[in-house]
């Protein structure tokens, strides 16, 4: 666990020490920052009751949870393909340590860095706090919806990204993937709990009006397991071919 | 200590090695000879746990690379050919990463990074980004990176690539002084930098074996010895070959205005230097002017090329 909690810790310093922790923040804040004002001055303009909660930040983090499709893969490109196609993925291979914890420390790192941005995030209700009085329990549960797509995405991207080393491929890659893996609830005739099961961004929605699952919580859990499973199984193998 | 036995290694179809064979005991530094793609960068990362072997066995420290792979990363410090290094870290931060990611205790790890910055000689840069290095230094950046955690087996590819001579100096005595109690396997294209490093030297060729042997035995050969002159030269050889201690002297391909000459067996032995001195004087005296004499062995280089040579026939003969 300690080689984990190193290997997160340098690849969290690693994205601020390189523009693409910062370019990706940008995107981040530029955008929900654009979209809290649009939504804000739209509601107000139409002068009727206001829920900050469900119309604001509801719509806010619905909104991050579709971005974040498109963002976090850059993260996962970074720590898997980029590491194969540079080599210091030998450092890893050639450390005594598991390829759990080389996985699991590459999970944490990516998670790290979006614990932060989420936290900064956190800007938004405080100033709907200002001038509203919402229900942070409910503000909780949608954050925590945010954190848990990421999360759930980062393992997806993290297993596509161990399969190649060429960074174009990976990111396309992932994205088209999870656009796959989410679109595919739509598909005609899958069974109901699938459809439920990998819808995350209507499990964001729900979490973000409050709805606090037992069974979405499960959901997201049994998604990182799976994925990181997976993604373990192919560094392993890769531990024996780089 | 190092045991090869019968390591083959297929890439899909391709064998790039033929079962070897081979060991390094402690306190050797072996050296690692070859032509490019002879397979010397695949044995070194089957050796540090890094490369699956197709068959046959290896083992580090009596550990197997395959069945007990941890335990052997964990005694084995391995500089691959293209070093390792995340170019956005600092040269102490990194190395403090290594040392971490090798698991050593917390306690240890500051005296443990200060101690191989030092011994590599990058305690200067050792606030400066990895990318902003140049090519010497951030080889001995990853050569701390491969001794932080003190292992007992060294695998070094190619160390001394990409630094200066004085650096090249530093570094083989570093690797002397380590050798010590541990075992090194160092692999070169450079022959005068295996003879100077190395105690054993194993020369491989397409993923064979061509020829293993100690250092000492290749280099107890008698030297040619090569005159430089500054005019004269037919007159000197002539002068060389009526002397009954010469058993051959002929014009030095390698240099110009130059002979080699090799001297009959009696010429050596204890009294080589005085006779040395005594032929040097002789040639002043018949006033030829000597620009320079040097001992030329040939002892690895005949080595090297004869066994790549004899090999090159032997698969052209299998073909």
């Amino acid at each position: 666990m300690k080689a984990a909690l190193a290997i997160a810790n340098r690849d969290f310093r690693g994205f601020l020490g390189t523009p693409v922790g910062w370019i990706a923040a940008c995107i981040l804040f530029l955008v929900s920052g654009l979209l809290f004002t649009i939504v804000t001055n739209q509601l107000l303009l139409r002068g009727e009751a206001v829920d900050p909660v469900a119309d604001i930040m509801g719509s806010l983090i619905g909104f991050l949870n579709y971005i974040n499709i498109f963002v976090v893969p850059i993260f996962t490109m970074r720590v898997m393909s980029e590491e194969l196609a540079q080599g210091t993925f030998r450092l890893q291979a050639g450390a005594p340590i598991s390829s759990g914890e080389i996985v699991a420390g590459k999970f944490l790192g990516i998670m790290f860095y979006f614990a932060v941005i989420s936290g900064l995030l956190l800007i938004y209700p405080l100033y709907v706090a200002v001038f509203a009085e919402p229900d942070f329990k409910v503000m909780s549960a949608g954050f925590a919806g945010l954190v848990l797509n990421i999360a759930a995405i980062v393992a997806i991207g993290l297993f596509i990204s161990s399969l190649t080393q060429n960074a174009v491929i990976s990111y396309l890659g992932s994205v088209f993937f999870i656009i796959l893996f989410l679109f595919s609830a739509y598909v005609k005739g899958v069974p109901e709990w699938y459809q439920r099961s990998v819808n995350l961004l209507d499990l964001g929605n729900e979490l973000s009006r409050g709805i606090l699952k037992t069974s979405s919580i499960a959901i997201y859990v049994a998604i990182v397991a799976i994925f990181l499973f997976l993604s373990r199984l192919v560094v392993e193998t890769k531990r024996w071919r780089v | 200590m190092i045991e090869v036995k019968d390591l083959v290694k297929l890439y899909g179809e391709r064998k790039v090695l033929h079962g070897l064979n081979f060991s390094v005991g402690v306190g050797r530094v072996c050296g690692f000879l070859g032509p490019n793609g002879a397979g010397k960068s695949t044995t070194m990362d089957i050796l540090a746990g890094l490369l699956g072997p197709s068959d046959g066995t290896a083992k580090i420290c009596g550990f197997d690379v395959v069945t007990q792979t941890r335990e052997v990363k964990e005694v084995v410090g391995y500089l691959p050919d293209n070093p390792p290094l995340y170019k956005e870290m600092r040269v102490a931060e990194f190395v403090h990463f290594v040392a971490k990611l090798r698991g050593v205790s917390a306690a240890q790890r500051k005296s443990a990074v200060e101690r191989v910055l030092n011994d590599c000689d990058v305690t200067d840069v050792s606030t400066r980004l990895i990318g902003n290095l140049s090519k010497g230094y951030r080889q001995r950046v990853a050569l701390c990176s491969a001794l932080v955690h003190q292992p007992q087996v060294l695998i070094l590819d190619e160390p001394t690539e990409g630094l200066d001579p004085n650096q090249i100096v530093h570094i083989r005595e570093l690797i002397r002084k380590l050798a010590k109690d541990r075992t090194v396997i160092l692999s070169s294209h450079i022959l005068s930098e295996v003879q100077a490093t190395c105690d054993d030297v194993i020369i491989i060729n397409q993923g064979q074996i061509a020829a293993q042997s100690s250092l000492a035995d290749v280099g107890t050969g008698k030297p040619s010895i090569v005159f430089s002159f500054a005019d004269k030269l037919e007159t000197a050889l002539s002068w060389f070959k009526e002397k009954t201690f010469v058993s051959k002297a002929e014009l030095f391909a390698d240099k110009p205005n130059s002979l080699l000459v090799n001297f009959k067996d009696d010429f050596y032995g204890d009294a080589r230097t005085a006779n040395l001195a005594q032929v040097n004087s002789q040639l002043v005296q018949q006033g030829f002017g000597i620009t320079s004499v040097y001992e030329h062995r040939t002892g690895l280089e005949s080595l090297f090329f004869n066994a790549i040579k004899s090999q090159s026939s032997f698969v052209g003969g299998q073909a």
